[in-house]
């Protein structure tokens, strides 16, 4: 049992369950404030009894023109909660912001190459590898930037790549 | 193009190319033309700046700033110049005076209104937001910026106040006239209807928010269910929980994982007495169950208690609801099934709520604790029966935590055996291994069963037995998890920590020589599973609290580093998990390292908050403004924070002295720097009289600290020692689920425990705070205004022990050496007490020094001090001396010493050096030809013996307590065979248990290593405590050689 709900800068003080984790990176206070700031309606808690977090997703709109989309920056899940579908209401929330309230083409979002487990759950919800960013994750490891056309890219234009590889700097968003 | 512009031209493509040198030329030479021009004397300012020769570039763009210049050009040049926050009220007076000149200057009052906005200034935000209005009507997001400041000044002044309650009237009155004109549509349009609620909320509007939300606004709400709940939420807040009911109902069958829901549905049917996450009277959970208004993201909570309708009929009714949320999932997944399930467990905590409430005759009420009944069959069923359906979910225990923590008496044993039956009846047949299912399902029970407070150990043997069975259940994990990343958390690691305070319990329990060895293994326990689990929270946390408490805080600083915590973490983690270790073993760079971190965090976000909030207001995140806005101020309110600047002070207070002889002069010195630093940082806790204190924020995470490790609430540099003196009064086998700081927000819960313990640290926080300047008045030279200070700081010394007045002083010092040994922290805090008391005592008689009576007192003050120094220094020796085994951290003493040494007694050394000054002075007075009456002589003279008495004695003390220190120092010589024995003996207790043991099954662990490091870290320690000494007694005159 869940309650899905906005983020709030509260969240911050209790999310440790969520957060101490290898994987979920805790990043400084403007980072968050940031996507509070400016796309508050792209962050979600999902908390269940006694209030606590189970996990939380943060993203945003971007891009211009057939580019214009939403992105996934922050997708997590404590490692209690997992394997119980939790993710994919998040990812389901996000998308439905983007389609309904900023009627975006396409939902993206990039995960490490290696992180096999994330990139087959993102398969699953419909997601497909748009193109590689080399070295994207400080330069260490190249990222997959995944696609997932919405409704408003009747044709799904905006899986097709131009470029299959390209580098951090070649993003025409960041 | 003009001569003028050409050179202009010219200086701007300078900057461009980035040569900022040649724009100084060119603007150089420009002003020799054009030597008045504003704009040619800021662009050589900025140049200037950029080639690093900011005096002259400030000298520049002074001059222009005092010429009220109102070019919008030249203000951004100034803007850039000045753009350290320091200049912002330079700025900003400039801007002000520029918009004065020019008052329908649109850039120029947005430039305004931002500077406004970044200094939180609410109502000059207002002004210029309403000028910008005025100029443009067409604009309505001005008029939202305005509203939001009318809150933010309403709630600045109070929401008592009555200024406050018309500023939230004329808010609501222009937010709604707003929402009625459509201007909703900047950004997101629910921003602005979340603003109008909070509003409405705050002035307690609900009929009004509940047409707005029913109305065409309502549509705003954009999240499944989201509008339903707000209506219902409202709805019940009316009164009309009939209603407000059906719409719960209504929403959780649609979706019944909507926890909201299904708790909104029961709190209007059946309101329990305490929150059912605050199930047991120790628990102090926040209230879940009572209805939440989520606008806004935050948590509203109100008590239904007496609108409900808690008919008899009531009970029926939940029951109905919840088998119909049963029947919607029925053919569901098992986590589909989590919320109907939980349901019925929660409907059980009422029931059981319902009845204790009855029986106790006691009304219900927010805070309301009936007493519990000898037995909980009926939650024991519900949360069995929820084990059975979903036992194999990671998220199992969790979710029963509440109300595992609930069940008592007989079914307490009954439940816990018939989870563990139920994992045997699952088990795969034929002797096939586990699978991940069945391994899962034992780990639940095996953290439900903790939850429940059990097993109760008679024995060493019986916690080490179930130690060893939780281990073999994580090894069987292990063996499925072979291939998993070893940076991912593995299903059973939690089980590891659990054998890790199993064996504390076995420590607790067992009175052999050989009792240490529980705790080492706990220890290597901890480490074997961390082999293949580098990352692992749960086994990261235990390590670091099991290796602060043995005195290794470079092991503790591993697992925090490995656990990468980090900015807002160093106020909910740091503080609470490793200052104590830090400061609690003396490694004050490591500590102002921590410190450091600490208050960069907080010292950026202040620095940054009106940023964040500018930025809020520019994207119509409206609702945000007024959560950044409390967001900063519970940082700044926070008492890690507050913690974190006083021990900063306190760390520089410890500085040893450059000179032993001059230490006084370096000290006082150091306490002047420290007071002006608190008093900027913490006006609160500097004020004179002592008072206030009320705003401190508690937003330490203690959750995430297991049973056997309380939350702390004295001292830092004292909470290892206080751990290890208070274990004989902890239960052996507290249950993590039982524990008052278990639950989400538990520090600031309204618990009694949690009362308790912000009670304790907001006056030891308060009792640190006032260190510095009790330092520089006992030390000082002036004696007649310390005599005059010290007295009213060492009454409210006084009252944070909670002794009436001084007079007790003695009485209590007797009490606690009759407890000897649990009893040396406190005994070392009466140590503080009483030297400041003294100090109060000998600086009156060194202002009025013909007064025999006074010396007298300072005499009587001094032998209180030196008994009780004495006594430490005794008992701590002997206690180290006795203590066996090659580990000195298992106990309180080291810890005691380490505080001792490192302040006590360095305090008390600081004093007797200040107070034997003046003696010198007065030999040479006498030299001088200045005579000296008889009495003031004689009273005099008897002080100062007293003093070189008091300093002979404590000197005896500190070396035979540095003899002592200095004998539970492992040589070089000795650590191999050290060593060696010790594994011998360990592994010999593994060989006992068979199976691989406890952590003898991991071929990888280097133990050997392990304990070297525990060993090596304890001569630290020790060469720590007599250095410390060393200083002291250097201070006194005395090496310790």
């Amino acid at each position: 049992m869940t309650t899905l709900r906005r983020f709030t800068c509260d969240d911050l003080f209790t999310f440790n369950s969520v957060n101490l984790d290898y994987f979920t990176e805790t990043y400084n206070l403007p980072f968050y404030l940031q996507y509070l700031a400016n796309w508050p309606e792209y962050c979600f808690m999902a908390e269940g009894a006694g209030q606590q977090a189970m996990g939380y997703i943060l993203g945003k709109v971007e891009g211009e023109d057939e580019n214009w989309h939403g992105h996934v920056t922050a997708l997590t899940v404590a490692p209690d909660f997992r394997r119980q579908g939790l993710a994919r209401n998040l990812m389901d929330l996000l998308e439905s912001v983007t389609h309904k309230l900023h009627d975006g083409y396409f939902v993206d979002l990039f995960v490490r190459q290696s992180n096999s487990n994330a990139i087959g759950m993102y398969t699953k919800f419909g997601y497909s590898v748009y193109r590689t960013v080399i070295g994207y994750y400080s330069g260490e490891e190249d990222a997959y930037d995944m696609r997932k056309a919405m409704p408003r890219d009747v044709l799904k234009r905006s899986l097709i790549p131009i470029k299959s590889r390209i580098y951090p700097h070649e993003l025409e968003t960041d | 193009m003009d001569a003028f512009e050409r050179r202009l031209r010219s200086i701007y493509e300078a900057f461009d190319a980035r040569n900022p040198k040649a724009a100084v030329k060119l603007a150089t030479a420009a002003l020799q033309k054009h030597k008045d021009s504003q704009i040619l004397r800021v662009l050589k300012g900025l140049a200037l700046q950029r080639i690093d020769r900011a005096k002259e570039a400030f000298e520049v763009c002074d001059q222009v700033l005092s010429e009220a210049p109102t070019d919008e050009q030249v203000l951004n040049i100034l803007s850039m110049v000045y753009k350290s926050k320091v200049h912002q009220a330079k700025l900003t007076s400039a801007y002000e005076v520029a918009v004065k000149a020019r008052p329908n200057d649109a850039g120029l009052l947005a430039v305004l209104l931002s500077m406004y906005t970044r200094a939180l200034d609410f109502v000059k935000l207002q002004q210029s937001a309403m000028k910008l209005h005025r100029l443009d009507r067409s604009r309505g997001d001005f008029l939202w910026w305005i509203v939001t400041s009318l809150v933010l000044q309403a709630r600045a002044s109070g929401q008592r106040d009555s200024n406050g309650e018309k500023l939230l009237q004329l808010a609501q009155s222009m937010a709604a006239k707003q929402l009625d004109e459509g201007r909703s549509e900047e950004g997101d349009p629910v921003n602005a209807l979340l603003l109008y609620h909070s509003i409405l909320q705050e002035r307690n509007q609900n009929r009004e928010a509940l047409e707005a939300v029913k109305g065409p606004l309502g549509d705003a709400y954009n999240l499944e269910g989201e509008r339903d709940l707000m209506v219902a939420s409202l709805t019940a807040k009316l009164g009309d929980c009939k209603a407000a009911a059906s719409i719960f109902r209504h929403v959780a069958l649609h979706n019944p994982q909507n926890w909201e829901a299904i708790q909104g549905f029961l709190d209007c049917v059946l309101p329990a007495t305490c929150p059912s996450s605050s199930v047991t009277p120790t628990n102090g959970v926040p209230q879940i169950s009572s209805l939440s208004i989520k606008a806004n993201g935050s948590v509203g909570q109100e008590h239904l208690n007496g609108a409900a309708h808690g008919s008899d009929a009531a009970p029926q009714e939940a029951e109905e609801f919840v088998k119909d949320l049963l029947a919607a999932v029925s053919d569901g997944s098992a986590a589909k099934m989590r919320g109907p399930l939980l349901a019925a467990v929660d409907l059980e905590a009422r029931i059981l709520s319902r009845a204790e409430r009855v029986s106790s005759g006691q009304s219900a009420g927010p805070s309301g604790q009936p007493g519990r009944s000898t037995d909980t069959p009926d939650l024991a069923a519900a949360v069995l029966h929820y084990f059975k359906c979903v036992g194999h979910l990671a998220s199992c225990a969790a979710d029963l935590r509440p109300y595992s923590a609930r069940v008592d008496g007989a079914s307490r044993q009954r439940l816990n055996a018939d989870m563990h039956a139920h994992c045997k009846t699952q088990e795969p047949a034929d002797g096939r291994p586990p699978s991940s299912v069945h391994i899962q399902r034992q780990v639940a029970a095996f953290q439900v069963q903790h939850d429940l407070g059990l097993p109760e150990y008679r024995s060493p043997e019986e916690a080490e037995t179930h130690a060893a069975e939780l281990v073999a259940v994580y090894r069987q994990a292990t063996v499925l998890e072979r291939r998993l990343d070893e940076k991912e958390r593995g299903i059973a690691d939690g089980l590891i920590a659990l054998a890790a305070g199993a064996l504390t319990a076995a420590w607790k329990l067992e009175a052999t020589p050989r009792r240490q060895h529980r705790l080492l293994r706990a220890v290597l326990v901890l480490e074997a599973a961390q082999v293949a689990r580098r990352v692992s929270a749960p086994l990261r946390l235990a390590a670091m609290g099991l290796y602060g408490l043995l005195g290794a805080p470079t092991l503790a600083v591993e697992s925090f580093t490995a656990l990468d915590i980090k900015h807002i973490q160093h106020d909910t983690l740091s503080g609470h998990w490793l200052l104590p270790s830090l400061l609690g073993t003396l490694r004050s760079d490591m500590a102002a390292q921590l410190l450091t971190d600490c208050l960069r965090m907080f010292e950026d976000h202040n620095r940054d908050a009106g940023d964040t909030v500018l930025a809020a207001f520019q994207a119509s995140s409206f609702t945000k403004v007024l959560e950044f806005v409390r967001f900063k101020e519970r940082l700044q309110q926070s008492h890690s924070r507050a913690v974190a600047y006083c021990e900063s002070a306190v760390l520089a207070l410890t500085s040893p002295p450059a000179i032993p002889e001059s230490a006084v002069a370096q000290v006082q010195d150091i306490a002047a720097g420290a007071m002006d630093r608190l008093q900027s940082f913490l006006p609160e806790f500097s004020r004179a009289d002592g008072q206030a204190t009320s705003a401190l924020r508690f937003n330490e995470d203690l959750s995430t600290r297991p049973a056997w490790l309380p939350p702390d609430s004295g001292r830092p540099s004292l909470a290892l020692a206080r751990w290890w003196s208070s274990q004989p009064d902890q239960q052996t086998s507290h249950g993590y689920g039982r524990c008052w700081w278990a639950c989400t927000l538990a520090a600031e819960s309204a618990a009694p425990e949690a009362k308790a313990h912000r009670a304790a640290v907001t006056a030891s926080l308060q009792w640190r705070c006032l260190l510095p300047s009790l330092i520089a008045s006992a030390t000082s030279a002036d004696h007649a205004a310390a005599a005059a200070s010290l007295p009213s700081i060492v009454e409210r010394l006084v009252s944070f022990q909670g002794l009436q007045d001084l007079g007790e002083l003695p009485e209590r010092v007797a009490a606690l050496q009759k407890q000897l040994p649990s009893s040396l922290p406190d005994l070392c805090e009466m140590l503080h007490l009483a030297t400041f008391a003294a100090a109060s005592a000998v600086q009156a008689s060194l202002s009025r020094p013909t007064e025999n009576e006074a010396a007298q007192e300072a005499g009587q003050q001094l032998g209180l001090v030196d008994s009780i120094a004495a006594a430490l220094s005794a008992q701590l020796s002997k206690e180290l001396r006795q203590s066996g085994g090659p580990v000195v951290a298992m106990g309180p003493a080291v810890f005691v010493a380490a505080a001792f040494a490192n302040e006590e007694v360095y305090w008390l050394a600081m004093c007797l050096q200040a107070w034997a000054q003046p003696q010198k002075r007065r030999k040479k007075g006498k030299k001088g030809g200045v005579e000296a009456t008889d009495s003031s002589s004689s009273a005099h003279d008897a002080l100062q013996e007293k003093l070189r008495c008091s300093c002979q004695s404590l000197v005896t003390g500190l070396q035979e307590l540095r003899e002592a220190v200095t004998a539970r120092s492992i040589a070089e010589d000795e650590m191999a065979p050290t060593l060696d024995g010790l594994l011998e003996e360990l592994t010999a207790l593994e060989g006992q248990l068979g199976t691989g043991g406890l952590w003898a099954w991991e071929h990888r662990l280097d133990a050997r290593r392990v304990l070297e490091r525990l060993l090596h870290e304890q001569n630290v320690l020790t060469a720590s405590v007599v250095n410390r000494l060393d200083h002291a007694l250097a201070v006194l005159g005395k090496h310790g050689h």
